[in-house]
């Protein structure tokens, strides 16, 4: 019975397009900063603003103020002494090894060319053209100085990064005390534009050196007097800027040096090519940028980086790209050829080597295992091998943290999936399953059952690697049930049923259905305050994830401890509890608002005689019955086999995930031979590939391009007839035959009663909120989308629980109450 | 470990006072002149300017300059 021929690689194998990763950006897992903005607290945030204050209040002091007679910690060199306290932080800090060494060489050289040498040791340096005060070393800003022409030879040889990325002090209180505001920088395309104002500023500078050059008069002095307190007064204003548009605004929009080396990148040998081919498009090299170019672009429409005037030369994108794709490029080149300054090279580079980047063994997929077909098809446990937290640990720090995640983007309901990736990387499973909780009700579920394949995994970066996309479902449904399990998260989960005690809303909201849409709904009004009740016909909760899932591929467990937990979190479930044409009558009278999760639970029908033959269902029957009456029954009366299918064939009809469900099914009902005829070609079937391999291994025969003619039969199925696409006609035997070929909507004649506007499709309309066309009624899930997947009724239920908190807005009530008054006048008076 | 607790103790004793001279010193900022030359008489200015060194071929330098900013600017407005 079991297949031999399923190849596991062969059905989820992934298209190869590029390269394996080379290095992970996500390699150090913790709390330490890494090459994406992060958000820091209000504590870190005012310290920083506390720091920043000091600086200019130091420069204040030293040139206007005179409050005190110039103290080292309230001068001009303040600031510097800052820079190497927070300096010290952020080397402690950093996880990334190239920005580290950087940072350990800017902090440095400011300290000790910028601030000691001149203070201690003060040497005057020679300078070219005319100047009131004799410069001391290093007055790199001064034009005509030896440090002057120095640096913009070494500019122009090796690019910006030389001063801005190793030895400003400008860049280096924003590298330091600035960080925390790096999540701020101005990304949209105007803020792009405007950084051609720095070019006012540089036209300014030009003239200084213009006039340098000549004896000075009145009107020279003032016009380079006036410079220098423009540039030190927006130099210091701008770090209370840095709250709204991050660090580096002055560099991007004021600097005049910056634009002059800016301009001596593009003259010189500096620059940053992208290899295209290489690119997997996950574009965090411009989402690490704090200067904001648009890296990402710029290399994929031309193959470098064309805005250099603006690249400061930090690397950040370089070490930030997982394919080696950006490379830095200066006058070393020109005579060694072979040097190739890439992410990798950059982050093995000098002494202490990394001990994981480039040389480390790189991490692949890892597919949560089966257990043996064997061995399953004789229960109805779970197939899949609980996953070891070390491999779950390890799947979650595969995460590359792109710059567009493309997960996020695919998912329903935009879970902040590289968030919780990096706390599982961290092994923080309680802060991972609140964020997951932020925007999913049933994570553990939608991790099991949601066909990652094609939303978040199948838009993950890594998918187009060779070594796969992250295991994204396989970490939500861990960390979700590891989390369950911990007291750190109970505790959590008890203080917001606190919370929600305290700001509870006298509203009362009844939920009819407890499938996904219903318990998503009822969750968030619950923790709005709302008092929510939950009506289901059934005499367990979950809807169709009950009846229609079987729990050898969700374990119904997961089911019993969201009812549980959602009771204790203050919702009433009233189960086995018909709604008729009387209850939902009083159901409205009873509450000020009903939520129908009601799904769409009818099959199709196939155009086809011999339907009602003994031995023929729908998937939905079957499965619920199978589901809710096998399932459930004692170990004797399973015994007694009266449910079972032995020496029966089995056709299944369809090939989508339902069709798996039912095979699989027979399978352990101990049919003889179960089939699957799906009409179409193979690569057309809509089954997930894992549901696809486990209905192979499992012995499932499957039979394509086949569509039903005729069933067979007098009073039970005994063969259906099959048209091929090739014209001729095939007959094949069975005892039971089970149409898997999809549901519709069907309307209960308790919803007609209430007019309820419906389409063409029999699917409740409803509005951008959620409400039908009645004033108290909402609606989400299947019986507004039509069939489809948890995940979307989890997002229509969140959606129309939140249409539900803004109707009940006091304001919202007051318009309505006016519009109804309104248009009961108007009728009056018609 | 107790019998190096007068150390210990002398040694921050030491540290502290250190801290304290050198938070105690005073210093003008070597380019703290330049900030302040706005409100300065502009005659003083004047008076205290400096011609530094003088090459016949300093002009050069100026060129040299002049030449890779406006290389620069043709090539950023070519890019």
């Amino acid at each position: 019975m079991m297949s031999t021929d399923s190849s596991k690689e062969k059905i989820m194998s992934q298209p190869v397009l590029y390269k394996p990763i080379l290095h992970s950006p996500r390699e150090m897992t913790g709390t330490q900063q890494d090459l994406m903005p992060g958000q820091y607290g209000l504590a870190v945030q005012l310290l920083s603003l506390a720091a920043f204050t000091l600086a200019f209040v130091g420069w204040l002091n030293e040139t206007w103020l005179f409050w005190f007679d110039n103290p080292i910690w309230l001068n001009r060199y303040t600031e510097y002494g800052i820079i190497l306290g927070f300096g010290i932080w952020r080397i402690v800090a950093e996880k990334n090894r190239y920005t580290r060494k950087r940072l350990m060489i800017l902090v440095f050289i400011v300290t000790v060319f910028w601030w000691m040498v001149p203070w201690l040791y003060p040497v005057s340096e020679p300078y070219v053209g005319f100047l009131w005060a004799q410069p001391v070393f290093p007055s790199l800003h001064v034009p005509g100085t030896i440090t002057f022409f120095l640096i913009l030879a070494t500019v122009f040889l090796f690019g910006r990064r030389v001063i801005c990325g190793f030895g400003c002090p400008c860049v280096g209180i924003r590298e330091t005390v600035g960080f925390p505001f790096r999540k701020k920088t101005l990304r949209s395309q105007w803020t792009w534009r405007l950084r051609h104002s720095k070019w006012l500023f540089f036209s300014y500078y030009v003239g200084i050196m213009v006039v340098t050059q000549f004896p000075p008069n009145s009107w020279t002095v003032s016009f380079v007097g006036g410079f220098y307190l423009i540039v030190a007064f927006t130099y210091f204003s701008t770090f209370f800027l840095a709250p709204l548009v991050g660090n580096r605004f002055y560099c991007r929009y004021l600097c005049p040096y910056g634009a002059t080396f800016g301009l001596l990148n593009h003259a010189g040998f500096y620059g940053i090519k992208m290899d295209k081919e290489k690119c997997n498009d996950c574009q965090r090299c411009e989402q690490v940028c704090d200067m904001g170019i648009p890296v990402w672009q710029q290399g994929k429409k031309s193959g470098r980086i064309t805005a250099l005037e603006d690249c400061m030369g930090c690397a950040r994108c370089v070490v930030s790209c997982p394919n080696d794709a950006l490379e830095i490029q200066d006058v070393r080149n020109l005579f060694k050829k072979a040097m190739v300054q890439n992410g990798s090279y950059l982050l093995n580079k000098g002494i202490g080597k990394a001990k994981t980047n480039g040389s480390k063994k790189i991490v692949k997929r890892q597919e949560t295992e089966f257990r043996k077909p064997e061995e399953r098809v004789n229960d109805w446990a779970e197939i899949s091998v609980p996953n070891q937290w070390k491999t779950i640990q390890q799947q979650a720090s595969r995460c590359l943290d792109c710059g567009h995640p493309g997960c996020i983007n695919a998912c329903p309901l935009s879970n902040k999936i590289p968030q919780w990736l990096e706390e599982v990387a961290a092994g923080n499973i309680p802060k991972a399953a609140e964020i997951a909780h932020s925007t999913s009700n049933l994570p553990e579920i939608c991790g099991t059952l949601c066909p990652q394949h094609r939303l978040c995994e199948g838009s993950c970066t890594k998918a187009r690697d060779l070594d796969g996309p992250v295991t994204i479902g396989a970490i939500e449904r861990y960390l979700v049930n590891e989390a369950l399990t911990k007291k750190q998260f109970r505790n959590l989960a008890k203080k917001k049923k606190v919370t929600q005690q305290a700001n509870k809303i006298n509203k009362q909201v009844a939920i009819i259905g407890s499938g996904p849409a219903g318990l998503a709904c009822a969750d968030e009004l619950n923790k709005a305050g709302y008092q929510v009740t939950i009506f289901d016909r059934n005499s367990v909760v979950g809807g169709l994830l009950a009846t229609g899932v079987p729990s050898f591929k969700l374990d119904k467990s997961y089911l019993q401890r969201r009812h549980q937990l959602l009771q204790q979190q203050g919702i009433t479930f009233k189960l086995n509890f018909d709604v008729n044409g009387q209850t939902i009558k009083s159901l409205l009278a009873q509450y000020d608002a009903l939520f129908l999760g009601t799904g769409a639970q009818a099959s199709r029908h196939l155009k086809i005689s011999g339907q009602i033959l003994k031995g023929v269902s729908n998937a939905i029957d079957y499965l619920a019955q199978v589901n809710l009456s096998y399932e459930t029954k004692s170990q004797e009366i399973k015994n007694q086999q009266t449910d079972l299918l032995i020496n029966k064939e089995v056709i299944v009809l369809g090939g989508g995930d339902s069709a798996m469900d039912c095979a699989r099914s027979a399978i352990r009902q101990q049919a003889k031979k179960v089939t699957i005829v799906y009409r179409g070609k193979a690569q057309a079937m809509r089954a997930s590939p894992k549901e696809l391999y486990a209905a192979k291994e499992e012995g499932v025969n499957f039979l394509f391009e086949l569509s039903p003619h005729t069933i067979l039969g007098e009073s039970s199925v005994t063969a259906v007839v099959f048209n091929h696409s090739d014209s001729t006609h095939r007959v094949i035997n069975c005892d039971q035959l089970i149409l898997a070929i999809g549901q519709v909507n069907s309307l209960p004649d308790w919803l007609l009663s209430l007019n309820i506007k419906t389409d063409s499709k029999d699917r409740i309309m409803v509005n951008s909120s959620g409400r039908t066309s009645h004033p108290l009624i909402y609606a989400g899930g299947d019986n507004t989308n039509g069939p489809d997947l948890v995940v979307t009724a989890v997002a229509a239920g969140r959606k129309a629980a939140q249409g539900i908190m803004n109707d009940f807005k006091p304001i919202n009530q007051l318009i309505k109450a006016v519009k109804n008054k309104r248009s009961n006048d108007t009728t009056v008076r018609l | 470990m107790s019998k190096l607790y007068p150390l210990l103790n002398s040694f921050i004793l030491v540290r502290s006072v250190l801290i304290c001279l050198v938070l105690q010193q005073k210093v003008w900022a070597h380019h703290t002149k330049d900030h302040l030359m706005l409100q300065a008489d502009p005659q003083q200015v004047i008076a205290g300017t400096q011609q530094g060194m003088v090459f016949s071929w300093s002009w050069m330098v100026w060129f040299l300059v002049f030449f890779l900013i406006v290389i620069g600017i043709i090539r950023q407005w070519k890019k």
